[in-house]
């Protein structure tokens, strides 16, 4: 059990939270992205698929800036935090524009 | 978790992520390598559809009664009605009084046989703001307007394509989240491969097969993940992207749900296409001379072509629309110059106009990962890209295991017996079990209830025999020695191969000499082709794989003899 906790603190968790922190980033920048172009008056599907371009190649950054960050407040903080404000920010614009 | 350099964090990624999505990557690499043919395996797999590639037939004549005769999926019916269906509003409409809202049709420069679909609408929906169709599909003879037999299963374009993106594990769309999450990880994989691989110039020209199975091994994984790096990063990044909008990013059908709705509206308003059905009845004009107009347009811009897909809107209704797409054949760009008629009186609405450059660079994109293009060599290098990108993963865990064996062996651990299991099922194993389908499509009976079901199982029971195989010939590995069922495997392989390309013939009569020769038909002649080069690959490497005791008597023999 020891080394089942061993192996799931020292390896498994770091992967899993770099995905998910890569994840968090990239769906608050994709989701910003979009509705903040549409703000500006850009095409909503032409923003959309700029952000699924991007998105993968900024996705694959942050997981292993996170990485091998090796739990550094920087990189958690901007992949977790940031996430999370862009996401907050993209749902607000939306608020504003479908008003 | 500490590493004592970024290098040594890459291998620890490399190594385990490597191993534990590689075993979906194989099933990934291998059905998309052979889904480049997948319209061809299908001929052989129905010999009623061993006809040329037909163009979109008209839709008038033909088209309309198919669609009007075609009722929805039962299972479908079954599934999605008590979910779509109001309550409140009473009995669910039975099955086949469902009205129509779409119709399409498809096909490509290499299908005989025309895919048409049917969305049907459901009058009493509780979500009024969902899309709310319940579907029905049916493939036809092009030539007749027959319909193929239900029964029969599309090998190619309905199993080993589905499969290679999302394992055909529809439950809740599981398949396609673990397709995505080992895409993903093959690209952490590929960019952690590259960085401590620095030397990767000089690993392009490495390869010492004289070297023991340990070294020959890693060269053989280094110059295949070298040689096609770009294609293995580009397939994994472009199969991330086609389904980013549905599965792996879903930002614009969920949280901006809302945001993409009101742009649906914004742009029904700007393109004249009706987002919505007018609830008035309406008659449609004619189709044909809607495809003469799209077809004389495309030739005024200079670029004559076929119809690759039709699609009929809000069918029936005053609002229905009538959009008609290029195939895509002469280009890589999955672009279809789409021009859309109203459908009461055939009036133009609007033609599509020149796409962002965004939206350029994505289309070229997906286009060469889906390869709508009529371009064989290149086709066939897609299929050795998709070789090699095995043969790395292969490779890669047939190192794991040799380089831990050992050490395994000596603490009595049984890891590498159990990798080594999963290894042989997914490099062996989904050998065996594509090409046992494929004999047990010729050999089981064309009109049995249900034989494309009765295909898959025994697909998926062949997938179970290599594992169980391979694991109960898995002692020796925990000694430090080989698998005998590697050996096995490549043999039953070889002979389960030259009996499919036999039952072909026996079956339909179609030998390689009539394919090749007589009446030439190459969708046939190429899988038994194939057929034959897998049978000869997995022979010769049965022979590489001889137990060292026969090894040691055959060498003793020859030099008897000498």
């Amino acid at each position: 059990m020891a080394l089942f906790w061993q192996v799931t603190r020292s390896y498994i968790t770091p992967v899993v939270a770099a995905f998910l922190g890569g994840y968090l980033f990239t769906w608050g920048l994709v989701s910003l992205l979009i509705s903040g172009m549409v703000y500006l008056g850009g095409d909503f599907h032409n923003a959309e698929t700029i952000g699924f371009l991007l998105a993968f190649p900024i996705f694959l950054f942050m997981f292993f800036w996170i990485f091998i960050g090796q739990r550094r407040w920087l990189p958690y903080g901007t992949a977790f935090i940031g996430g999370v404000i862009m996401t907050a920010a993209a749902y607000g614009l939306q608020t504003q524009l479908i008003q | 978790m500490k590493f004592a350099n970024t290098r040594q964090a890459m291998a620890w990624l490399h190594t385990w992520l490597g191993l534990i999505f590689g075993f979906v990557l194989m099933i990934c690499f291998f059905f998309g390598a052979l889904s480049v043919f997948d319209r061809e395996i299908d001929r052989w797999a129905i010999p009623d559809t061993r006809f040329d590639p037909q163009p979109m037939p008209s839709f008038d004549t033909m088209l309309l009664d198919v669609f009007e005769r075609t009722e929805p999926d039962v299972a479908e019916y079954n599934r999605l009605m008590p979910i779509y269906h109001d309550p409140d509003a009473g009995d669910m409409t039975p099955r086949t009084e469902l009205p129509a809202d779409e119709y399409w049709a498809y096909t490509t420069h290499r299908d005989p046989v025309l895919l048409m679909g049917i969305g049907f609408r459901v009058p009493t929906p509780l979500n009024t703001e969902e899309h709310n169709h319940i579907h029905g599909r049916v493939t036809i003879d092009p030539r007749s307007g027959e319909e193929l037999p239900s029964n029969s299963l599309k090998i190619g374009s309905d199993w080993f394509y589905p499969l290679h993106y999302s394992l055909n594990l529809n439950w809740n769309f599981i398949g396609f989240y673990i397709v995505g999450i080992a895409a993903f990880f093959m690209l952490v994989a590929l960019v952690s491969g590259v960085w401590i691989h620095r030397k990767i110039f000089r690993e392009f020209f490495t390869f010492r097969r004289e070297k023991k199975t340990q070294r020959a091994t890693l060269d053989l994984h280094n110059m295949s993940g070298v040689v096609a790096l770009p294609f293995h990063f580009f397939f994994a990044l472009t199969g991330l992207i086609i389904f980013a909008a549905f599965y792996y990013l879903p930002v614009t059908n969920t949280m901006l749900k809302p945001l993409h709705n009101m742009h649906e509206t914004i742009e029904a308003d700007t393109t004249g296409l009706p987002h919505d059905r007018s609830g008035i009845a309406a008659s449609m004009a004619s189709v044909d001379d809607m495809v003469s107009e799209a077809k004389r347009r495309w030739a005024a811009r200079d670029m004559a072509g076929e119809v690759g897909f039709l699609m009929v809107h809000h069918v029936g209704d005053a609002n229905s629309y009538v959009s008609i797409y290029r195939a895509g054949s002469d280009r890589v760009s999955l672009v279809g110059e789409g021009i859309h008629f109203k459908a009461s009186n055939g009036e133009v609405l609007r033609e599509d106009p020149p796409h962002s450059t965004a939206e350029s660079i994505a289309e070229f994109l997906t286009g060469l990962h889906l390869q709508h293009f009529e371009h064989w060599f290149l086709r066939w290098l897609y299929v050795l890209g998709g070789l090699l990108g095995c043969v790395c993963i292969a490779t890669g865990f047939i190192f794991f295991t040799e380089k831990r064996k050992q050490q395994h062996a000596k603490n009595n651990s049984q890891g590498s017996r159990i990798v080594d299991a999963f290894a042989i099922t997914t490099v062996t194993g989904i050998v065996i079990a594509a090409v046992t389908m494929l004999l047990a499509n010729r050999l089981l009976p064309a009109d049995m209830l249900n034989k494309g079901d009765w295909e898959k199982w025994i697909f998926c029971i062949a997938l179970a025999f290599s594992f169980l195989h391979a694991t109960l010939r898995s002692e020796p590995v925990a000694r430090g020695e080989k698998n005998p069922a590697w050996r096995e495997q490549c043999l039953l392989i070889a002979g389960l191969s030259i009996t499919a390309v036999t039952a072909n013939w026996l079956t339909t009569g179609d030998h390689l000499i009539k394919t090749i020769f007589t009446n030439p038909y190459w969708a046939v002649a190429g899988v038994d082709l194939s057929l034959l080069a897998v049978a000869a690959t997995s022979w010769k490497a049965a022979s590489h794989l001889q137990p060292e005791t026969n090894k040691k008597e055959d060498s003793s023999s020859k030099a008897a003899y000498e």
